[in-house]
C-alpha cells in the first residue's frame, strides 16, 4: 500500500509542475522563515538564562513617582538578607570604568566593583585563579577572558601585575568567562574589582548616602517576590522614615523581556515583539499551509476520477484520507529537506540584519524536538482539510459527471474564504510594515532640541586638573576645524544621574526627583542647546557651596516659579541659585516623554566634546588625538561620533523592524504566490465556460469583469476587514513612543489599491489568454 | 440457470433534489437478478439506467425501498459497510474506461487487490492472470494515454475481474468503441458470463443488448417492459 501511495503521489507531484512549484516554494520559504525567526525568538527568550539560579534571583529597583532606577542604598543587601528569611542571599556592586596598563599595552575597561558573594548568585565560569578570593583584596583584579587576552596575549595573566588608572599596581586574581551575547547589560562587564574600595573613600553602610548601588538577591525558590516586597517596605522604612522612596524586587527574567527601568539597562529585548515574531512565524507557516489547501481542493475536479475510480474498486475513506495524507506530508517532507539547506544559506544573511551569531542548534534535543513538533504540524494542518474534502467525493459524481458535477469543485466556497482571508493577511502585514518603517524613521528624523551631528566625544579621565583641561581645550581650539569644546560627566544619551531637587513655594518645602548633568560653560553652546531664559553658566570662582543650575523648561513647569532666575534651589548635595532655563532636549530615547532635568556647573568633567566641521575629518580626529595623548600620555585615546551613540538607543529596535520588514516582505509573496496558484486554476476550470460564453458572443472585457468580479470582491472584503484591524494594531503599538507619527490613511488607500492591482494583473493575465483564444480551443479542452 | 436471486430490488426509489425542483431518477422500481445471469438494462438518455446501476452497484444509496444483495437488505448501509461488501463482490466496467491515468496498465489492474489486502506474490499472480485473460500482457507496462480505446476498455474488464467478482456491473462498456472492438469486449463479457459470472449491463445499443439473456427497458424511473431473450427475439 506504502508503495503504492509513494508511486501515485510522485507521480501526481511530477504531473502537476506549477502546483508542486507553488507549494515547495511557498511552503520552503515559509519553513525557512519560521525556522529562522524561531532562532530569534530562543536568542531573546533565553537571554540571561546562562544563570543556573535565574529564577531565584531579583534586582533591587527603587521607585520615585514614575521614575524607576535599579540602584539603591548601601545597605540594602546586607539588611535584606539579615532580616527577611525568604532571602537565602544578597550581593550589591556597583558600574565603574577604569584604565588597566600593563607593560606598553593600555585599555579602557567598564566594569563592576562587586563583592565575593557575587558568585554565589551569579553563574559565571572560573576559567583561571580564583576570582572570589581576589574580590576580597583591595589589591587584585578579576579579569574576562577577553579582556585579558587584550592586555596580555598569550601570556598566562594570573600573578601579573597591572597599574589601574595610572595609578595603582594589582594583580590577576582571577579570569572568568565572558558573558554570553544574551546576557542583559546589568551583567555586561569586562572586569570585576573588589567592591570593599568605597570603604577607603564611601561610606557604603550609610543609607543616607549615595544610593547608587545595586542590590541584588537570590529568594528561597518557593518564595513569592511580591510578599517579600511587602516585607522590604517595613525593613527600609526606620531608616529612611522621610523618603518618598520605595523599593521593589524585579525578577532577573523579566529585566531583558518586559524591562520598567529601560533607560539604565540600555538596548533590551521587548516581549511585546516576541510575540508579534511568534504571531509571524505562525502566519507564514499557516499561509503557506493555506496555499496547499486551496490548491489542492481546487484540484479536487481533475482528482476526483481518480479517487472515484479507488473507491469503486474497493478503497475506504481512511485509506484515500491515509494516501491524501501521505501525499501531504511527502511535500511537506520536501519543503522540509529544502527549508534546512535554505536556513543553513541564509543565516549569515539574517545574523548580519539581527546582529547575531545564531548557528543551527541540531545537537539540542529541544529544539529538535521542536522542528519535529513543527514538522508533523505543517503535515497535518496543510493535509486534514484536503485529505478530508477528496475522500469525501461521491463515487457517482466522480465517474458519471451527474448532475451534481460542478466546475467549482470541492471546497469552493471553502477557497473563496482562503483567498479573502489571504489578501486580508496580505493589507494588514503591508500596512503594518509601513506604519512600522514610518514611526522608526520619525524619531531617526526627530528634531531632538539640539544638533546631535558633528560631535566628535572622548574620556580624559576622573580628577582631571582644570588648568590642565583648559589647557587642552585651548589647543583644541586653535585646530581650525573645531568650532566648540565643552565638558560633562556623562552625555546627554547616557544620562543616569537622578536625585532629589528639592526648593520652596508658597511657604513650603517641595521635592522631586529630577536627572541631574554636571557640565562646564561651553557644553551648552557646543550641543547647541537653546537658552530661553536667563544666561549661560559663566566660569565661577570653584565655590561648591554657592553652585549654579540651569534647569529645562519641564523642570521651571514643575517647580511653578513666577521667575525662575534667582531662585535658590538643592539639587543631590549642591545648594545654588538657577541662572538660566534652557528649552527642552530629549535626553532620553523618544518612547519616553521630556522629564525635568538640571544642569549644574562644574568646570571640569569626565568627558570632552568638540564640535567639528565636516571637512578633513581624519586631519582633525588625528590632531585632537596628538594634543590629547601629549596631556594625558597615560590615558588610551578612543573617541566616539555621538549621533552614532544616539542611534545606539534605536539600533535593537531598528534591527528588529528591518528583521520585521524582511519577513513581512516574504508573508506578502507567499500570500501573492498562493492567490497567483489559485487564480490560475481557477481560470483554467473555466477555459470551457469561456469558450461556450465567446460562441455565444462574450467580447474579451465581459470575460475580463467576470473572471475578476470575484476576485474585486474579495479584495473590498478584505480591505474592509483588514484596516480596522491594522488600524488598532498600529496604534497600540505607537503607544509606546511618547512621541509618535500619525497613522495615514494614504497609507491605507495605496496599500488597498496595490494589491488590488496585483489581483487583477494575475487574473487578468490568465483570462486574457483564455478570452483571445479561439473559442473552439476552449471547448475541444474537455 | 441458477433460481438464487443475486439482486432484488422492492419499490426501489431515488430522487435528486435542488433548491427548485425534485428529480424522481428512479420510481419504485422492482427488479430482480439471478445469480449467472446476463441482464441488459435499455432505454433512452435520463431514463435512470445509470443511476439504478449505481444502487446496484452500492456506488450510490436509494431514496427509498428496499434492496437485498445476496439475501442482505443494504439500502440502509453505510457507505463503509457497502465499501466492504462491494470489493469483495462487484466489479465495474465504465463507458469512459476511469483508468487511473497515473498508475500503469499493470498497476491498474492490481489495485482491487490492494485495496483487499492480498499479498504481493498472489497479488501478481492474479494481476498478470487477469491481463493475460484479456490479452493485455505485452502493455503491462504502458500508461493508459498510450493505448487505444478498446485496449483500456480490455485493460478496465481485467481490473473488473481481477478480484474474481460474483457481479459485473457495465455501463455502455462499449460505447466509446468502434463496433469492432465493441464486439470483443462483448464477447468478453459472454465468456466470463458463461464462466458464471453475473452481468448486469447498461447499454444504448439493441444489438449489444442482444448478447444478454434478458433486456428491462427503463423509462422515466419505471421498468416498462422485461423481455427474455427468447422472447425479444421472436
Amino acid at each position: 500500500m506504502f508503495k503504492n501511495y509513494l508511486k501515485i503521489a510522485i507521480r501526481n507531484l511530477s504531473k502537476q509542475k506549477i502546483f508542486t512549484l507553488i507549494n515547495i516554494f511557498g511552503l520552503t520559504i515559509g519553513i525557512t522563515s519560521a525556522i529562522l525567526i524561531l532562532l530569534w525568538i530562543r536568542y531573546e527568550l533565553n537571554y540571561d538564562h546562562f544563570h543556573a539560579k535565574l529564577q531565584q534571583i531579583y534586582r533591587v529597583v527603587t521607585h520615585y513617582g514614575d521614575s524607576k532606577v535599579p540602584t539603591s542604598p548601601g545597605p540594602m543587601a546586607a539588611t535584606l538578607k539579615s532580616t527577611i528569611p525568604e532571602v537565602i542571599d544578597a550581593t550589591r556592586f556597583k558600574g565603574d570604568r577604569v584604565v588597566l596598563q600593563y607593560g606598553e599595552k593600555s585599555v579602557r575597561l567598564r566594569g563592576l566593583n562587586a563583592e565575593p558573594g557575587f558568585f554565589d548568585i551569579f553563574t559565571f565560569p572560573v576559567i583561571k585563579g580564583e576570582p572570589k578570593v581576589a574580590l576580597d583584596d583591595p589589591s587584585s583584579i578579576v579579569l574576562t577572558e577577553t579582556s585579558a587576552s587584550r592586555l596580555f596575549g598569550d601570556e598566562d595573566p594570573i600573578g601579573k601585575v597591572v597599574k589601574m588608572n595610572n595609578k595603582w599596581d594589582l594583580k590577576i586574581g582571577g579570569i572568568i568567562a565572558d558573558a554570553p551575547e544574551n546576557s542583559s547589560p546589568p551583567l555586561q562587564f569586562e572586569y570585576l574589582f573588589p567592591f570593599k574600595v568605597y570603604y577607603f573613600w564611601r561610606d557604603p553602610d550609610d543609607w543616607m548616602k549615595n544610593s547608587d548601588y545595586q542590590t541584588w538577591v537570590m529568594l528561597n525558590p518557593e518564595s513569592d517576590y511580591t510578599i517579600v516586597n511587602q516585607k522590604i517596605e517595613k525593613i527600609f522604612r526606620p531608616h529612611l522614615p522621610d523618603s518618598k522612596l520605595s523599593y521593589v524586587l524585579q525578577p532577573f527574567k523579566e529585566i531583558h523581556l518586559q524591562p520598567n527601568t529601560t533607560r539604565w539597562d540600555g538596548p533590551h529585548g521587548d516581549i511585546k515583539y516576541v510575540i508579534i515574531f511568534s504571531v509571524l512565524a505562525l502566519l507564514m507557516i499557516f499561509i503557506a499551509c493555506l496555499n496547499y489547501m486551496s490548491l489542492s481542493t481546487a484540484r479536487s475536479i481533475s482528482r476526483s476520477k481518480e479517487i472515484g475510480i479507488r473507491k469503486v474498486v474497493g478503497a475506504t475513506r481512511t485509506q484515500l484520507i491515509n494516501q491524501h495524507y501521505f501525499e501531504s506530508f511527502l511535500l511537506v517532507w520536501i519543503s522540509f529537506a529544502i527549508a534546512m539547506i535554505m536556513v543553513k544559506l541564509s543565516l549569515p544573511m539574517f545574523n548580519s540584519i539581527a546582529g547575531t551569531k545564531f548557528m543551527l542548534p541540531f545537537a539540542e534535543p529541544k529544539f529538535m524536538a521542536i522542528l519535529f513538533g513543527l514538522f508533523l504540524s505543517v503535515g497535518f494542518l496543510a493535509g486534514t482539510y484536503p485529505s478530508l474534502i477528496l475522500s469525501s467525493i461521491k463515487i457517482n459524481q466522480n465517474l458519471t459527471n451527474s448532475i451534481f458535477s460542478s466546475q467549482r469543485g470541492k471546497g469552493y466556497s471553502f477557497r473563496k474564504y482562503l483567498v479573502i482571508f489571504q489578501f486580508t493577511v496580505t493589507i494588514l502585514v503591508a500596512i503594518s510594515t509601513i506604519a512600522i518603517y514610518q514611526q522608526l524613521s520619525f524619531i531617526r528624523n526627530k528634531k531632538l532640541g539640539y544638533n546631535p551631528e558633528n560631535l566628535v566625544y572622548f574620556n580624559i579621565g576622573d580628577n582631571c586638573p582644570e588648568e590642565s583641561y583648559n589647557s587642552l581645550k585651548n589647543e583644541l581650539l586653535g585646530i581650525p576645524t573645531i568650532a566648540s569644546v565643552g565638558s560633562s560627566y556623562q552625555i546627554p544619551t547616557e544620562l543616569d544621574f537622578y536625585s532629589n531637587v528639592n526648593w520652596r513655594q508658597n511657604e513650603q518645602d517641595m521635592s522631586q526627583a529630577m536627572a541631574i548633568f554636571e557640565v562646564d560653560e561651553n557644553f551648552l553652546p557646543t550641543y547647541g542647546m537653546e537658552i530661553i531664559s536667563g544666561k549661560n553658566f559663566h566660569k565661577a570662582k570653584d565655590d561648591w557651596s554657592d553652585c549654579s543650575f540651569i534647569i529645562n523648561e519641564k523642570a521651571a513647569e514643575i517647580m511653578k516659579f513666577d521667575n525662575s532666575i534667582g531662585q535658590p534651589i538643592k539639587a543631590y548635595e549642591w545648594t545654588g541659585k538657577i541662572v538660566g532655563v534652557v528649552k527642552n532636549f530629549h535626553f532620553e530615547n523618544l518612547h519616553e516623554e521630556i522629564k525635568p532635568m538640571i544642569f549644574v556647573y562644574h568646570p571640569v568633567n569626565l568627558l570632552v566634546t568638540a564640535r567639528i566641521v565636516r571637512e578633513n575629518m581624519p586631519e582633525t580626529l588625528k590632531k585632537i588625538e596628538q594634543i590629547t595623548k601629549k596631556h594625558y600620555p597615560e590615558n588610551p585615546f578612543e573617541y566616539h561620533f555621538f549621533d552614532q551613540e544616539l542611534e545606539g538607543l534605536y539600533r535593537k529596535e531598528i534591527k528588529t523592524s528591518e528583521i520585521f520588514t524582511s519577513f513581512t516582505i516574504i508573508t506578502i509573496l507567499i500570500s501573492l504566490l498562493g492567490l497567483y496558484g489559485m487564480i490560475s486554476y481557477v481560470t483554467e476550470q473555466k477555459t470551457k465556460e469561456i469558450g461556450i460564453r465567446k460562441v455565444h458572443g462574450a467580447d474579451v472585457f465581459s470575460i475580463l469583469l467576470l473572471l475578476n468580479k470575484d476576485y474585486l470582491i474579495g479584495v473590498a472584503i478584505a480591505f474592509m476587514i483588514a484596516c480596522p484591524i491594522a488600524f488598532l494594531a498600529i496604534d497600540a503599538w505607537l503607544q509606546n513612543f511618547a512621541y509618535r507619527t500619525e497613522i495615514r490613511w494614504l497609507v491605507f488607500a495605496l496599500v488597498g489599491l496595490s494589491v488590488l492591482i496585483i489581483a487583477l494583473l494575475t487574473v487578468s493575465r490568465q483570462a486574457v489568454k483564455a478570452a483571445m483564444a479561439n473559442p473552439v480551443e476552449a471547448l475541444k479542452y474537455e | 440457470m441458477s433460481q438464487k436471486e443475486l439482486i432484488k430490488t422492492v419499490d426501489l426509489i431515488k430522487t435528486y433534489r435542488t433548491e427548485e425542483i425534485e428529480t424522481l431518477a428512479v420510481n419504485k422500481v422492482n427488479f430482480t437478478v439471478y445469480e449467472g445471469e446476463f441482464v441488459a438494462i435499455m432505454g433512452p438518455s435520463g431514463c435512470g439506467k445509470s443511476t439504478l446501476l449505481n444502487i446496484i452497484g452500492m456506488i450510490d444509496s436509494p431514496t427509498g425501498g428496499e434492496y437485498f444483495f445476496n439475501d442482505i437488505e443494504i439500502s440502509k448501509f453505510s457507505e463503509k459497510q457497502r465499501a466492504n461488501l462491494r470489493k469483495h463482490n462487484i466489479g465495474f466496467i465504465f463507458q469512459s474506461f476511469n483508468l487511473i491515468d497515473e498508475l500503469t496498465v499493470y498497476e491498474n489492474v492490481e489495485l482491487p487487490l490492494i485495496y483487499q489486502k492480498i499479498s504481493a506474490t498472489e497479488r501478481k499472480e492474479r494481476t498478470l492472470k487477469a491481463l493475460d485473460q484479456m490479452n493485455m500482457t505485452h502493455r503491462k507496462n504502458h500508461f493508459p494515454q498510450q493505448l487505444s480505446g478498446g485496449q483500456q476498455q480490455r485493460v478496465a474488464v481485467a481490473r473488473a475481474i481481477v478480484a474474481d467478482p460474483k457481479l459485473i456491473l457495465a455501463d455502455e462498456p462499449t460505447g466509446n468503441l468502434d463496433s469492432e472492438h465493441g464486439e470483443e469486449v462483448m464477447d468478453i463479457l459472454t465468456e466470463l458470463n458463461d464462466k458464471g459470472t453475473t452481468i448486469v449491463m447498461v447499454t444504448h445499443s439493441p444489438s449489444f443488448a442482444d448478447y444478454a439473456q434478458r433486456v428491462v427497458h427503463l423509462f422515466d424511473g419505471n421498468i416498462v417492459t422485461e423481455n427474455m431473450k427468447e422472447k425479444f427475439r421472436v
